[in-house]
């Protein structure tokens, strides 16, 4: 009787032990692959963001040289119809913004809400501009 | 993004507020004149390269010469460049535009016209335009160069119930009327003709002959330049040069150079 119960205590153990590890190594690997993927998502947004800046750098820098709001909008609604950008703005070099909008859904979407803590934070960038033949004209948007 | 953007805008406005505290230009001597224009307002000025050319920089080199000031007409950039740079005091003087209120919160005009500049409504001759009075436009698209302003109820009816787009360029709106895609485009009457010229669409484009108005323009001190204290000397220069013809000589010899303008000069 004891013996079985010294057994069946044995086994208890063990298998809490196992379950222990088990459980442990997991979260453990799980830990780093979250990790993993969330260093690879903000790298893989990140590059599509400058893609994108890439793209819009000429029209920018135009709408910036003429000083013309309507091209500012017409670019910043551009960089807003990419789902990721939540706000955008083009400053000229008098440090006039030209142009600015924002999504309304990212305050919509509850940005406050308290899982967000764990979600890296909103990425901010600045594309500096220049116009013409000798760029010595500088802009940061 | 938006964090990193407000920091730069308090930054900004930081440098700003302090550009504020610092001692007023005025008190600064002005040893030279610094001055631009539309860089694309021939006869009265055109870009060339790097400096601005045309009737408006003769008549106020002349001017500034005869004040023994030195002087440079600098190719800015299209003008609504020109007068920001105006406003922040990067450049002295503006010469030859039209004064409205907008502009006199940073431009002190003087009292004494440099030339003459009626303003038009041209339409293409295909499709003729009726305009007696600028409500005739309501309902029509129209372009006019950004920056130009026509004088003050032409202006106000225009924000209000015209549909008037801006273009960076005035080359660009005539051919945007002579392609059928807008109705009309206003400018200044001798401005719009020399560019037809040279476009080559003087035949298909022409001035309706009812004009926008009379107007006159005049040079523009910064505010905040000290070569503000130059204002009633070039008053004097002014009123002088129209007294005896030498700036309508000065305006037609600018239109005979603009037309000679070899093409390789041709684009600013």
């Amino acid at each position: 009787m004891n013996r079985r119960t010294g057994i069946g205590r044995l086994a208890i153990r063990h298998a809490l032990l196992a379950a222990v590890l088990g459980v442990t190594i997991g979260l453990g690997f799980s830990v780093l692959q979250v990790g993993d993927d969330d260093r690879a998502s903000v790298a893989a947004e990140r590059r599509e963001i400058l893609q994108m800046l890439a793209v819009m750098r000429e029209p920018a820098a135009q709408a910036c040289n003429n000083l013309n709001t309507q091209a500012a909008q017409v670019v910043v609604q551009g960089a807003l119809s990419y789902v990721p950008v939540q706000s955008a703005r083009l400053v000229s070099d008098f440090g006039e913004t030209l142009a600015q909008g924002r999504h309304d859904a990212a305050a919509a979407t509850g940005a406050d809400a308290w899982w967000t803590r764990f979600i890296a934070p909103t990425q901010s960038y600045s594309l500096p501009l220049s116009f013409g033949a000798a760029h010595k004209r500088m802009w940061a948007n | 993004m938006r964090s990193r953007l407000l920091q730069s805008g308090v930054l900004l406005t930081t440098l700003a507020v302090m550009a504020g505290l610092l001692p007023a230009p005025a008190a600064a001597q002005c040893s030279r004149v610094v001055f631009s224009a539309n860089p694309d307002y021939p006869p009265y000025h055109w870009a060339e390269g790097e400096r601005i050319v045309g009737a408006s920089v003769a008549l106020t080199g002349r001017i500034l010469d005869q004040l023994g000031v030195a002087w440079e007409a600098r190719h800015i950039g299209p003008w609504p460049r020109v007068l920001k740079s105006a406003e922040h005091a990067q450049i002295d003087l503006v010469v030859s535009l039209k004064p409205t209120p907008e502009r006199e919160a940073y431009l002190v005009f003087t009292r004494a016209p440099a030339f003459p500049n009626p303003m038009a409504v041209f339409n293409a001759r295909a499709r003729p335009l009726k305009f007696e009075q600028p409500q005739d436009l309501v309902g029509k698209t129209g372009r006019r160069t950004a920056g130009d302003r026509f004088g003050d109820a032409f202006d106000k009816l225009a924000a209000q119930s015209l549909t008037l787009e801006d273009a960076d360029r005035l080359s660009v709106n005539f051919q945007k009327l002579a392609a059928g895609r807008i109705d009309y485009v206003v400018t200044g009457l001798y401005t719009g003709r020399a560019r037809l010229l040279q476009m080559g669409l003087a035949e298909r484009i022409t001035p309706l002959p009812r004009l926008v108005n009379e107007g006159f323009i005049h040079h523009g001190f910064s505010r905040r330049s000290p070569c503000a204290a130059l204002l009633e000397a070039m008053n004097a220069g002014l009123e002088a040069a129209r007294r005896d013809g030498l700036a309508q000589r000065l305006l037609e010899e600018a239109l005979l150079q603009w037309q000679n303008r070899q093409p390789a000069a041709r684009r600013p």
